[in-house]
């Protein structure tokens, strides 16, 4: 074979991955409540073109998700609304008040914070109310606590809460591997000796999930 | 070749022939011309003798003040008597009473009052002779001509030197030059063409500002739980990072747009400025806000106020509702706690309802000279001197290194960018009329870099226009009224004592202090 020939043959050969991208089945079949786990074939993005949520944007998505009031997603210290105090760092326009005509074209260095911030207020408020009206609980339903610890974080309960958690935030399913670090966390939280470490478990679950990429990109 | 045989060119080699020398000579001009500019960049006159700064490895600051809408030199430091001008009617020149002198000084400084400013209610009377007199060894003001009259490219225009440098504005050369070690190396908080980033993509993207609008909110935004109630504990909240870090990186999300961009700064953002930020306990130093339940209600949130709080509150009595204020104060406090090296701040275009007469900043910022010229540019100026002293007075206060004696001040300084000047004409002794958009002006910086009590250029009185100065030697040039937009650009870093090698900036020796 002629040496430029057999370059080109090697470049194809290279270029060439030997496992085909599987698409994931999301359908109810397959173990309801559970993604199917990948096998690491995914193929990656080439454009890689994702866009940060935005003020608007993610408050709004934290609103639906965790049926919270716009209102009571997050204030600064309890009256000042965080998508206008914090939205020209989230990527926002203030166009009225501080002449800012054009969203950013990257994400500024206090964003990650702000977002951090505001999804952390937005799951406070959600857990407050499905820990003091269980009755009327929306994500952490029917989860047991005894002397302010989760009695079982292996529990039926437990794993329908993540997966409710995990197709509020990311509108699917998580894998049992996602499920499992998320069980690990409780575990993870009451070793840290903090007080009620169940409520903290569903704060510290909430804010994992709600500021992952998956949940302020798109 | 037919001049092997003949001695002579066929018609098809002749046209060749020219092409070529035409294609030469376009090629080869510019470059022989560039290597003849190239002997008068700083880093040729090095070579030639001339001495650079030690980079010392301290940082320098820079602050800049946009002043929107047209601060006129002429209204300010090289004001112009009626007495002077032989068309003082017809141009923009003051009463000999209002135009002060300094003994020993080439600036001026206007005095004005009036019931009103423009259509707005509100007594306007101001006098610049104290702030002149108080800083004047620090000043120094350059003659200026740009190149648009259009607010966002002209404000832009004065911050890049019109692309002097690769586009990259002065902010973010000073942040590239010193602030490696800091946070937010460049915080951005002025106003259209102040606020815009350079062009200039080679430069690391902690380089290009951090825009804040709010200065006295904005720190709340610095950590990510303390200030929230019922926030977990701190223990609490590295765990649930780590969980989502974890989550992220295996989830088939995170493993599709690995390569994202947008991913990958979003992730070292999370990993590497976060902890930076959260460490320095910003929440806490960098609030100016007192606790003042029930609108501000710190305690009740575990928060606490600044240490320096009380005494930028004085400098600053107005920082919660003149945008002004409130950005000063959190210069000052970004650059003592070593945040940042380069701070922009200046008045918008909106309306402020505050302060003493009731408005803090009028429409336009100093763009209402369409409307009222004198009284506006008397407004506004004295609004940037205030803001300015205050600063200087913070500054000088606070020590930069024991062992040197420097103080902040020592290692600062402030430039005071604008669009452009106004024109000059004006109906016949007018003393309330409107003013265009005009190229020819100056600009003013403060600093003990600088070389004070200095006027770079000068001024026609019979025309009310500025002519221009050779960057270099400093020495005026009366007629030249060409743009020179790069001098500007040179004349801060170098002042700074940046390092220019390799910028093909102009020699700007004449702005630096010897």
């Amino acid at each position: 074979m002629r040496p430029e020939r057999l370059l080109l043959t090697c470049l194809l050969l290279t270029g060439c991955s030997d496992k085909i991208p599987l698409a994931v089945d999301l359908g109810p079949d397959a173990n309801p409540g559970v993604t199917p786990s990948y096998d690491g074939g995914v193929a990656k993005s080439q454009k890689g073109n994702l866009r940060f949520k935005g003020p608007e944007r993610l408050s709004l998505d934290l609103a639906a998700a965790l049926e919270l009031p716009v209102s009571s997603v997050c204030n600064e210290l309890g009256q000042y609304p965080c998508v206008n105090v914090h939205g020209v760092s989230l990527g926002g326009v203030d166009p009225y008040a501080h002449s800012v005509y054009e969203t950013a074209p990257v994400t500024g260095a206090a964003a990650p914070i702000t977002v951090e911030r505001t999804v952390l207020s937005a799951c406070n408020a959600r857990i407050a109310q499905d820990i003091n009206a269980p009755a009327t609980a929306v994500v952490f339903k029917d989860v047991a606590l005894t002397n302010g610890k989760l009695t079982d974080p292996a529990s039926p309960a437990v794993a329908t809460a993540l997966s409710s958690l995990v197709r509020r935030a990311w509108l699917r399913d998580p894998t049992q591997d996602e499920r499992d670090t998320l069980v690990q966390l409780a575990r993870d939280v009451e070793a840290t000796g903090t007080p009620n470490p169940g409520v903290a478990w569903m704060q510290a679950a909430c804010l994992a999930v709600f500021s992952s990429a998956e949940a302020v990109f798109y | 070749m037919t001049l092997k045989h003949t001695g002579r060119l066929s018609r098809r080699e002749m046209l060749r022939a020219l092409s070529l020398c035409a294609a030469g000579s376009a090629t080869l001009g510019p470059l022989l011309s560039g290597c003849r500019e190239s002997l008068q960049t700083p880093e040729a006159l090095e070579k030639l003798g001339r001495k650079r700064d030690l980079l010392d490895g301290k940082p320098k600051f820079l602050i800049v003040i946009g002043a929107a809408g047209g601060a006129s030199i002429v209204d300010s430091f090289l004001a112009v008597r009626q007495s002077e001008c032989a068309n003082a009617g017809a141009l923009n020149t003051f009463p000999d009473a209002q135009v002060q002198s300094v003994a020993g000084s080439p600036f001026r400084a206007v005095k004005y009052s009036n019931s009103r400013l423009g259509s707005i209610p509100i007594p306007v009377d101001t006098d610049q002779l104290a702030f002149v007199k108080k800083h004047m060894n620090d000043m120094l003001v350059a003659t200026s001509v740009g190149t648009s009259v259009n607010h966002n490219i002209a404000q832009k225009r004065s911050l890049t030197g019109n692309a002097a440098w690769r586009g990259r504005t002065l902010q973010e050369a000073v942040a590239l030059q010193w602030g490696a070690s800091m946070p937010l190396p460049n915080v951005n908080m002025g106003t259209g063409g102040y606020s815009e980033r350079g062009t200039d993509g080679d430069l690391p993207l902690a380089c290009f500002g951090e825009t804040v609008v709010n200065p006295s909110l904005w720190p709340l935004g610095l950590d990510g739980s303390r200030g929230i109630a019922n926030a977990p504990s701190k223990d609490v909240i590295a765990l649930a990072r780590s969980t989502r870090n974890a989550l992220d990186e295996r989830s088939i999300f995170g493993r599709t747009f690995q390569d994202s961009p947008a991913l990958k700064r979003w992730h070292e953002q999370r990993s590497v400025q976060q902890p930076k930020l959260e460490g320095m306990d910003l929440i806490t130093r960098l609030n100016i806000l007192p606790n003042a339940p029930p609108q501000i209600p710190l305690a009740q949130y575990g928060l606490d106020s600044s240490p320096d709080g009380a005494r930028l509150r004085a400098a600053f009595p107005a920082f919660f509702t003149d945008p002004v204020e409130g950005q000063a104060a959190l210069a000052f406090l970004l650059l003592k706690y070593r945040v940042s090296v380069s701070v922009t701040l200046g008045p918008d275009f909106n309306v402020a309802v505050g302060g003493p007469n009731g408005i803090a900043n009028p429409p336009l910022a100093f763009d209402i000279s369409h409307n009222d010229h004198r009284g506006g540019q008397a407004f506004m100026w004295a609004r940037i001197l205030g803001a300015v002293d205050s600063l200087i007075g913070l500054l000088k206060s606070e020590p930069f290194d024991a062992a040197t004696g420097e103080s902040m001040w020592d290692r600062t300084m402030i430039y005071v960018a604008t669009d452009f000047g106004r024109t000059r004409p004006r109906p016949t002794h007018a003393t309330e009329f409107g003013s265009g958009h005009d190229l020819n002006n100056g600009f003013l910086l403060l600093s003990p870099m600088v070389k004070g009590n200095t006027v770079l250029g000068g001024m026609d009185p019979n025309t009310t226009l500025t002519y221009g100065f050779d960057a270099r030697t400093g020495q005026a040039q009366p007629g030249k009224v060409t743009s020179n937009e790069p001098d500007i650009f040179s004349g801060v870093l170098t002042a700074m004592g940046a390092d220019l090698g390799g910028s093909g900036l102009p020699d700007a020796s004449a702005f630096k202090r010897a």
